[in-house]
């Protein structure tokens, strides 16, 4: 039986830009709770 | 409850004890049953972080905060993101590298077996009691809405919470986790549904939201800096980073989740899910108890409601002051009932316009009547019942679920504060019973046993911790509105921790003595601060950044003047020998 092909240990992603959009939407976020806010108030 | 609705708890119990008895693969290894073999999908673990954080408290308690309070409760997740971030580049690679079961085995590496044990002991006793409390909340509201038993309505969710978790391990945790995010996700939209649909003709969502913003019930942020106030912009986003930082860092009951992923990226990115759906998911929960307040302008609630407590004072000599007030209080809700109406009649126009400026006066005023009446009834309901503390949101959402929920979707609403309840409760248990056994059993009691020893005992400790929580949970039960203080009871804890995982990782020359002593000092700081009078005032949040400051601080300077760790010892990532 042929043998499966070993793991290749896994590299660690670059989560940059996902931390980046975090960011940008909790940013957003926050403006929308403000926004609801300030437009229902 | 009608036999439609019986019919869908008793389903829903069934499926999960069936799915979660049946969910555990290779659970006769250590490492099936503690770490599920890394082999989880990112994204069943993401739920299942949220799922163990959203319990019944949060569900029932924050729609009754939203329909009392408004939205200013959203901001105590609002330093959640960041601190997923933060925990996403530090302490998620650490821990997974590292091969360890609980977060405490890291800190003996690191510092040494007194610190490790007692962080342990620490997580033990905290989680242990809020386990308790975390099924006590809705038993509580369940056994009184509902007429059931107090021990009826704790064992409906303790047992088949523990016969799952014991079984399965934390895969049955994971997996039945998964199914119930669905279910309370299911059964909150379908409440969303009925509470628009129960406005009157005429009267749109819109409006219900426009009505209950006049009286701001939709000022979610509030960027005033006041440190005696629980939500504000800053207290959530620093104290809320330290907390957030802590539970998710340091807590077992977090860690173990993402120690589950099949790798690295899959344990970062199941955190960084909660951090993209975490504030949208509570502000639409908060929403839900906006609505329900906006809901209840239009159809009839009780002035008061927990019925015991009207109860009792209907049954006391101070019955007919209760009853002039219930008189009173229907007149001023047809008031503002009218002024409602007029106020949503109104919007359509111009919302600047005089009339519509005068409707909104109105309704202001009517609401504030409302209100006093309420006031000078809890009030009443304190001086006879002695119970300081009263207060009544967390009746607020289960009343109109009893009340108004059409057959079968009642059923369902029952079901979602079930799930929230045991989704909670089971993870804590499994990582109660992790920690009992790899930090005690394992490394003081039975170092080189065998799996199947190991997994004897796990099973036994997870009984053990879910008959303790409801033991727990029966007395909190007699607590009363004390149990809400019991809440914030894990910020006097979460600080200190994690100023020792700061220690641990941030610092190299921290010694095992520095972080001993330097938690020691934050646990003290913690609690002098929340218990002395002159402090005790200071919101809750801001002790997770107390407990955190002082434990680096002192711990620093402790190991400062004690050899500080020229070895640098256990300071790189990777496996534990």
């Amino acid at each position: 039986m042929a043998q499966a092909p070993a793991a290749l240990p896994e590299k660690d992603q670059d989560l940059t830009r996902t931390y980046a959009l975090v960011v940008v939407v909790e940013i957003l976020t926050v403006a929308a709770l403000v926004l609801l806010g300030t437009y229902f108030g | 409850m009608r036999w439609l609705d019986w019919a869908v708890v008793a389903v829903y119990l069934t499926w999960i004890i069936w799915s979660g008895l049946r969910a555990g693969k290779r659970t006769n290894e250590l490492d099936g049953y503690f770490r599920a073999n890394r082999s989880l999908p990112w994204w069943a673990v993401g739920l299942s972080v949220m799922a163990t954080q959203l319990s019944a408290i949060t569900l029932v308690g924050t729609t009754g905060k939203a329909y009392a309070d408004g939205m200013r409760f959203v901001q105590i997740y609002l330093g959640l993101p960041i601190a997923m971030i933060i925990l996403s580049r530090t302490l998620v690679p650490f821990f997974y590298k590292s091969g360890v079961f609980t977060a405490y085995e890291y800190l003996e590496r690191r510092f040494d077996v007194k610190t490790r044990s007692l962080a342990s002991i620490v997580f033990l006793a905290q989680r242990g009691l809020s386990c308790g409390v975390v099924i006590a909340a809705p038993s509580i509201i369940l056994s009184i809405v509902l007429g059931w038993n107090i021990i009826f309505t704790i064992l409906a969710i303790g047992l088949p919470t523990i016969a799952y978790t014991m079984v399965g391990g934390v895969q049955a945790v994971t997996w039945t986790d998964v199914k119930q995010m669905v279910v309370i996700v299911f059964a909150m939209g379908s409440a969303v549904t009925v509470l628009i649909m129960g406005l009157p003709h005429g009267v749109s969502a819109g409006d219900a939201l426009h009505i209950a913003g006049s009286v701001g019930r939709l000022q979610a942020i509030d960027f005033k800096w006041d440190l005696h106030q629980d939500y504000t912009f800053w207290s959530g986003l620093f104290g809320g980073l330290f907390l957030s930082l802590s539970y998710f860092g340091t807590d077992q009951s977090q860690v173990q989740r993402y120690l589950t992923a099949s790798s690295v990226n899959s344990s970062r990115h199941s955190l960084l899910m909660s951090a993209f759906v975490k504030i949208p998911l509570q502000a639409m929960i908060l929403i839900t108890g906006v609505l329900t307040f906006s809901f209840f302008l239009f159809n009839k609630n009780p002035m008061l409601f927990n019925p015991v407590h009207e109860k009792e004072v209907l049954a006391s000599t101070r019955a007919a002051e209760y009853q002039g007030l219930e008189k009173e209080y229907d007149l001023r809700f047809a008031e503002r009932q009218v002024a409602a109406q007029a106020l949503a009649d109104a919007g359509k126009l111009d919302s600047s316009s005089p009339a519509a400026l005068a409707a909104r006066d109105a309704f202001k005023k009517a609401n504030g009547d409302v209100g006093a009446v309420r006031t000078r009834a809890a009030t009443l309901v304190k001086d006879v019942t002695h119970d300081s503390l009263y207060k009544d949101v967390n009746y607020v959402f289960p009343t109109f679920i009893l009340t108004y929920m059409p057959m079968g979707l009642m059923g369902l609403m029952i079901a979602a504060i079930l799930s929230a309840a045991m989704s909670a409760s089971s993870g804590e248990l499994n990582a109660l019973a992790t920690a009992t056994v790899m930090d005690f059993y394992r490394r003081h009691v039975n170092k080189d046993a065998e799996d199947a020893k190991y997994l004897w005992f796990s099973k036994v400790a997870t009984l053990f911790w879910g008959l303790f929580a409801c033991g727990v949970a029966y007395y909190a039960a007699n607590l009363g509105s004390l149990i809400d203080v019991v809440n914030q009871f894990g910020s006097l804890f979460y600080g200190s921790m994690l100023g020792v995982f700061i220690l641990a990782l941030a610092t190299k020359s921290t010694n095992g003595t520095g972080a001993f002593i330097g938690f020691l000092a934050g646990l003290t700081t913690v609690f002098t601060f929340a218990f002395h009078p002159e402090t005790k005032s200071i919101s809750y949040l801001w002790h997770n950044v107390i407990g955190a400051v002082v434990c680096v601080v002192v711990g620093m300077t402790v190991s400062l003047f004690t050899g500080g760790n020229p070895t640098r010892k256990g300071v790189e990532a990777g496996p534990i020998s």
